[in-house]
């Protein structure tokens, strides 16, 4: 009877300890753990003008200041900028996403297309956790309201478990599509704003026939699409003429690495003309490579040649041109020597 | 039923056993002896008790001086051995016996024990609060600058980390978790403020113990003082009281927020003697790191560089233009040497110690010197003490009694080329490349020596003299007061050669003196009123400290060799302070009502609130007067009636306390601002402008703790088991933190005291003495534990988290104070087709560069840390909150075994669920970051990796990145760290067990003594530090940062060998 009492009295003890060091009994008094939400959050940029035609990203774009990250983001709502409804933006489009990465090594068109597939999306997403937005190449001008129309309103929810915060009236107003950089056409008009052409980058030592040097300013590119050709694999060719249009064997620019000039495939090398089995959009991937500038957002190719000079050395010459294609078709890239032909032969 | 069977059947028995016991008388003869020190006890009583229980007085006696005794009893009989103090002994006698030894030991009944609280001395049974009692010779017995260190776990609560081996440095301490949540940089590396605790060296509290700016959390005093701590000999201490919960702490005021110990120093006692005890202590560096060297260091180079380089061709260059790799056959870079065994060696050590003493209740005195050096493992580090102390008690009555201290230490100190946290130099030193010649080939050997060039010395005085009178005054008024004085100067003498400085040598003085006068007088009166006990103290204290420093600074000096100004470039600079002084007056009033307390029972339920006002000059006027008051209940219960029949139960008692106290954190510049004394000029005219840098703020509160304890004390089968658990809550309010101010005010920032921290958990003290009284061995077990958890209550500005991005922790609301912001990494990327890819854009995962400037895209070989934003950019804000830096379970075990005249002394302690960052590992793997570095003196070293598992072409599934990859991977700007240490990838459970130490002990037997006529010689052998069991991958799970990290530069714990021998004359 008294050992009973004994041991009750301890586990009584042992009970009133347990309990007393029950978290919920201590922590009952204590705050939560909660995520932080700052009421400070902010997005950086209210007004997005992606480019139709193209996949355009805007990052770094919302200031989470002392919250808990990852916040969630969600467009809770996006209409016209008049208000009426935009089903073209809230319904779902298939859209080409890139699932594994682009090394620039593949071998193949098809290993190249094997890493893209197509995906059932909105045109006009934000990323769940990051913010960021993303306006997809499926939308075009034909359907997709763009400036100097008002575009479109659209509301986003932040939120995380701490709290959450609306973000209204935000503007997406599309640009018009142009199919390739440096446009030469005015994006709200569709007109060609100066001139016609895009000039080259840069050119060195480059002697006309003429006996002068030509600047890289004479040296104009013209973007054309071959509408005849209607084969399914899409290529890039590349034309040389001289300033009145007589063709310039591409066998000219002897030091040309036309292998590694861009990342296509089945090269031809015609009379007047090479040609490459290509995909686009050209850069593939806005990644600084080989192909490209330094910034990985135009392609950068440099056409060379040699000669020996009156002086007897021999002399390096070569140009660059850099421009981007964001349109899927047959691509004519046409190299006018508008001050006349280069001289390539040698001195005797 | 069956019960009465029993006692019929014992009956009968009883009856038996007594008619034979009418029949015979035999004779026994044996000797008594104290089991402690196997000494033989005079005048012990023994006695036969009749049936009726009284003494047979025929058949008693007492030993004589000898503690011999011869008896004729009759048999059977129970023969009893008293003697005062002790602990009664009950021997069976059936048969004649001859040369019986009977070992009697000191009586402990945990509830009279005494403990010292509030400076006032109380029979446990009296205390309401949660104290522990360590005494000196239950401890280890070995030699130690800071006699702290063996207390490791002893105490449950008292959680000690000896995070760093510096000579005289001091552990961490943290009582029942961490009170401090600030962070400051040092140097490259992120401390704790400090959370230290109180300590009370007899009956004077220690000032400077953690003035806030010199002292971390790891104890360590950044500037030139050494830990006050390391000025008191452990040979000195008689024991250490720790003081955990508020009802004992607000006792001590403003100063006893974060606990308090109490350190009681030895007094003499006996015949006079002198006595001589000295140590000889081998110290031994751990075990250092594997170094690749030689030809192995220059091939693995060479490879890295061939395989790894944009190309082959550009490889064979860069290799060619560096002659370290290129240039074999140069005897300059032909060499294989490692430069650790340089740094890092076996030292040898001595102490000595010499006291005369002696004394009776009386008169007693004691005078001790000692001498104590230890030469750090870490070559040009050291610390030397010379101390002189004398301790004179003087009660001529039982009405007066006088207490004089007086001593003067004298401590020589150097840190070489480090600081008291790191040794940076050392740790620059010992990764120079082994391509370098050894230091012996020439005179001016090398930069990566430079680390003893450095001439760092630390001198430093201290004077103390304390006085204590306790006069009784009729009607039991008690007058007790005490008078302190401390006097401490220090001057530090550095000078750094230029080959360590940038080419300009670098002299620096700082001399220090402070001050510190302490007195206390409290009035007491105790009166028993029928059932009650009533008590009152009231008194003053008033405490005083000045200090000054000033420091000049000369860089640039005219060589290594001429020390002196005027060169050219040579800029010096100094700063002074004046004098700061800081009063604190404070009152004492403290009642206690005990219940019950007359009567044979003793004290059953007792009552002490208590309260001190008190002010301080430090704060401003809003806020001159802080108050800590206080509550405790004890219920003694094993004195109540219902009690007495629980046999097994010695004593038991259960205690409540409540208590709150403060402590002074804000510096007067914090409340008042600071004016900037400058060259500062307005049209012409010198002005003296304000420092925007700082906002005054006088709202500033004290750091407020408030405690709540429950707590047991229970003794079971004549004390041979003891259990003490405590439940405690403690919120630390008004913590200092500063808030930035936005960037369109004037000032820059302001502090604010709006950060609170709550700790709770338990505490388990289990002690045993298993082996029956009579045995000649003696084995007594402790086991401590406690489990401590930290909340954040409150942040500044009504923030939810704080990250702090430096020190990669972060701050949470309701969650623990110090979690890891981390990277977290799931492996490493296989193929470059593994790395994820932007849909969007089809970019692959890229991280930003260390610069966050740019970004380098992920490859083949690169860990694989997850984009927890989905940006496919991996940056801080991927980081999340995992593990825990501050231990949450600490504990020890000791046991202490005595057999005669031999003892051994064990102490293991362990901490378990630590969540610690191998940086050192980072560390080995960031070295191959950069094979082309020019400074070999500084970055040359590489260490194996091969028992890594690391990505490699042939071996594509691994744990670590590849760390060949300098061009992507690495610290420079532009690259990235794969080997940051903030990643999962490098945290570690940092749970250890320790076997802190062992030590051996024989007194030499009375034939040896004779001969060498001597009193006593006790021999001694001890061995610290001496393994850590633990899962950690790295050196010691210990010797990390107060945050967790691993630091490579810091200064690695010895294993320590001692022997030892005292003798007293």
């Amino acid at each position: 009877m008294r050992k009973n009492r004994f041991i009750k009295f301890f586990c009584f003890l042992g009970i009133g300890a347990y309990s007393f060091l029950n978290t919920s009994c201590v922590e009952k008094f204590l705050p939560d753990v909660q995520e932080a939400f700052d009421r400070e959050v902010n997005f950086t940029q209210q007004l997005y003008e992606p480019v139709l035609g193209r996949t355009t990203l805007f990052s770094n774009n919302f200031q989470s200041g002392n919250s808990t990250l990852p916040l969630t983001f969600e467009i809770t709502r996006i209409v016209k900028a008049d208000g009426s409804p935009a089903p073209e933006l809230t319904d779902v489009f298939p859209v080409t996403v890139w699932k594994s990465p682009y090394l620039g090594t593949e071998k193949t068109l098809e290993e190249i297309e094997a890493k893209r597939t197509l995906e059932y999306r909105p045109l006009f997403q934000i990323r769940k956790h990051s913010g960021e937005f993303v306006m997809y190449s499926n939308a075009m001008s034909a359907f997709v309201n763009c400036s100097p129309s008002k575009g479109y309103l659209f509301d986003v929810k932040v939120k995380n478990k701490g709290g959450y915060k609306y973000f209204n009236n935000l503007q997406l107003v599309p640009l018009r599509e142009s199919d390739f950089e440096p446009s030469i056409y005015d994006s709200e008009t569709g007109l060609i704003k100066d001139k016609d052409y895009i000039p080259a980058t840069a050119a060195r030592s480059i002697v006309l026939e003429s006996g002068s040097y030509t600047s890289s300013e004479k040296i104009q590119v013209y973007l054309r699409e071959n509408k005849e050709n209607t084969n399914k694999t899409k290529t890039l060719t590349f034309r040389f003429y001289n300033s009145d249009y007589t063709p310039i064997s591409p066998e000219k620019f002897n030091q040309t690495k036309w292998d590694e000039l861009i990342h296509g495939f089945n090269k031809e090398i015609g009379a007047d003309y090479v040609k490459y089995d290509v995909v686009y959009p050209m850069p593939l991937v806005q990644v600084p490579s080989k192909y490209t500038n330094s910034e990985g957002n135009l392609l950068k190719l440099r056409f060379a040649y040699d000669r020996i000079t009156a002086m007897g050395y021999r002399l390096d010459s070569y140009f660059e041109i850099e421009f981007g294609i964001y349109k899927e078709a047959h691509w004519e890239v046409i190299v006018v020597f508008a001050e006349g032909a280069p001289e390539f032969r040698d001195y005797e | 039923m069956k019960k009465i069977h029993k006692y019929i059947i014992l009956g009968l028995l009883c009856l038996i056993v007594s008619l034979e016991a009418f029949a015979q008388e035999v004779l026994i003869s044996g000797v008594v002896k104290d089991k402690n020190d196997n000494q033989p006890l005079p005048y012990v009583s023994v006695v036969v008790r009749d049936k009726s229980g009284k003494i047979d007085s025929r058949h008693s006696i007492s030993t004589n001086i000898d503690g011999e005794f011869t008896l004729k009893v009759p048999v059977p009989a129970n023969v009893t051995f008293t003697y005062v103090g002790y602990e009664p002994v009950v021997r069976k006698i059936t048969k004649e016996m001859s040369k019986m030894t009977v070992l009697m030991s000191l009586s402990e009944n945990m509830l009279d024990e005494t403990v010292v609280v509030g400076y006032q001395k109380k029979s446990r049974a009296a205390v309401t609060a949660s104290v522990q009692v360590v005494e000196a010779e239950d401890l280890v017995n070995t030699p130690v600058a800071n006699a702290m260190e063996l207390l490791q776990g002893r105490v449950p609560g008292l959680n000690i980390q000896i995070q760093n081996g510096t000579p005289g440095g001091m552990p961490s301490f943290t009582l029942r978790g961490i009170s401090d949540i600030s962070i400051t940089k040092q140097g490259e590396d992120f401390v704790l403020g400090s959370s230290a605790p109180l300590f009370v060296v007899d009956g004077i509290p220690l000032e400077n113990i953690d003035m806030n700016s010199d002292v971390d959390a790891s104890g360590l005093l950044s500037g030139a003082t050494v830990s006050p701590l390391s000025m008191i000999p452990f040979e000195n201490i008689q024991r250490m009281e720790i003081l955990k919960d508020a009802a004992a702490t607000s006792l001590y005021g403003s100063k006893g927020a974060y606990g308090v110990i109490i350190i009681e120093t030895k007094r003499g006692n006996g015949p006079p003697k002198v006595s001589y005890s000295g140590n000889y202590v081998i110290k031994t560096p751990p075990r250092l790191r594997d170094v690749a060297i030689g030809n192995a260091e220059r091939n693995m180079r060479i490879m890295q560089i061939l395989q790894n380089d944009t190309s082959s061709y550009f490889g064979h260059n860069e290799i060619h233009n560096f002659p370290a790799l290129a240039d074999s056959l140069n005897p300059y870079w032909n060499n294989n040497t490692d430069w650790q065994g340089r740094f890092y060696g076996v030292t040898h050590n001595q102490t000595h110690n010499l006291s005369f003493s002696g004394g009776t209740s009386k008169f007693n005195y004691l005078i001790n010197g000692n001498y104590y050096t230890e030469k750090g493992i870490v070559k040009n580090t050291d610390f030397n003490r010379y101390g002189l102390k004398a301790r004179l008690g003087y009660s001529p009555n039982d009405k007066f009694e006088m207490d004089v201290n007086v001593a003067a230490t004298f401590t020589l100190n150097s840190q070489g080329s480090g600081n008291a946290f790191t040794q940076s130099g050392v740790a620059r030193g010992s990764s120079a490349s082994s391509l370098l010649p050894p230091p012996s080939m020439y005179i001016s050997s090398s930069e990566a020596l430079a680390a003893f060039s450095v001439d760092d010395n630390n001198v430093n005085t201290a004077y103390d003299a304390s006085i204590r009178m306790v006069y009784k005054l009729p009607y039991e008024f008690t007058l007790d007061g005490i008078f302190g004085y401390k006097y401490n100067t220090t001057e530090r003498e550095t000078f750094t050669p230029g080959v360590l400085n940038n080419n300009r040598s670098e002299w620096y003085n700082l001399s220090q003196n402070s001050y510190n006068l302490y007195a206390r007088t409290v009035l007491a009166r105790s009166l028993d009123f029928r059932i009650f006990r009533l008590g009152l103290r009231a008194g003053v204290e008033i405490s005083t400290n000045k200090r000054s420093h000033n420091t000049v600074k000369l860089v640039g000096g005219g060589s290594d060799y001429i020390w002196g100004p005027g060169a050219m470039h040579s800029k010096s600079e100094g700063t002074t302070s004046f004098v700061e002084d800081e009063n604190t007056l404070s009152f004492i009033i403290d009642p206690s009502f005990n219940l019950g307390s007359i009567g044979p029972r003793g004290e059953r339920y007792i009552f002490t609130p208590n309260i001190r006002p008190e002010a301080n000059s430090t704060y401003g006027k809003k806020i001159k007067w802080t108050i800590s008051p206080s509550l405790g209940f004890k219920w003694n219960f094993s004195r109540e009636a219902f009690a007495d029949n629980w046999n097994q139960l010695s004593t038991g008692a259960l205690r409540v306390s409540w208590g709150r106290t403060t402590k002074y954190r804000a510096t007067r510049y914090d409340i008042w601002g600071t004016y900037l004394l400058g060259n500062d000029t307005y049209n012409g005219m010198p002005i003296i402008p304000i420092d925007y840098g700082l906002l005054p703020n006088d709202n500033l509160k004290p750091v407020t703790s408030t405690t709540w304890n429950l707590g047991t004390e229970l003794s079971f089968f004549n004390s041979r088991l003891r259990f003490t658990g405590d439940l405690y809550y403690r919120q630390t309010d008004n913590q200092l933190s500063d808030i930035e101010l936005a960037d369109h005010n004037a000032f820059e920032k302001v502090r604010s005291i709006e950060t609170s921290l709550v700790n709770y958990g338990f505490e388990i003290l289990i002690g045993g003495r298993p082996l029956p009284q009579q045995s000649p061995w003696t084995l007594d077990l402790s086991l401590s534990l406690a489990m401590n958890k930290d909340v954040i209550a409150k942040l500044p500005n009504e923030a939810r988290q704080i990250i702090n991005s430096g020190a990669k922790i972060i701050n949470r609301l309701g969650s623990n104070a110090l979690a890891n912001y981390l990277l977290v990494n799931k492996g490493v990327y296989a193929t470059d087709e593994d790395v994820p890819v932007n849909p969007a854009t089809g970019e692959r995962m890229k991280a930003a560069n260390n610069k966050n400037n740019g970004y380098v895209y992920m490859q083949a070989g690169d860990p694989i840390w997850v984009d927890v934003n989905g940006d496919y950019i991996i940056d801080d804000k991927d980081k999340v909150v995992v593990g825990n830096s501050q231990p949450r379970l600490t504990g020890g075990f000791n046991a202490n075994l005595r057999y005669k005249s031999f003892s051994i002394n064990t102490n293991f302690s362990f901490t378990i669920k630590r969540d610690i960052i191998n940086k050192a590992l980072a560390d080995r793997f960031v070295a191959y970051g950069n094979p082309l570095s020019k400074d070999l003196n500084g970055s040359g070293a590489i260490t194996p990796i091969e028992a890594f598992d690391f990505w490699k072409e042939d071996h594509i599934y691994a744990k670590y990145p590849n760390p060949f990859d300098y061009i992507r991977g690495g610290t420079a700007d532009h690259q990235v760290n794969f080997f940051r240490p903030d990643q999962t990838l490098f945290m570690e459970d940092g749970s250890f067990l320790k076997i802190n130490g062992v030590s051996f002990s024989y007194v030499l037997p009375k034939k040896v003594l004779d001969f060498l006529r001597v009193e006593r010689v006790q021999l001694n052998a001890s061995v610290n530090n001496i393994y850590t069991f633990s899962k950690y991958s790295g050196v010691n799970p210990e010797n990390v940062n107060s945050l967790g990290y691993d630091v490579s530069g810091g200064y690695p714990n010895s294993r320590n060998y001692t022997m030892g021998v005292s003798i007293d004359f």
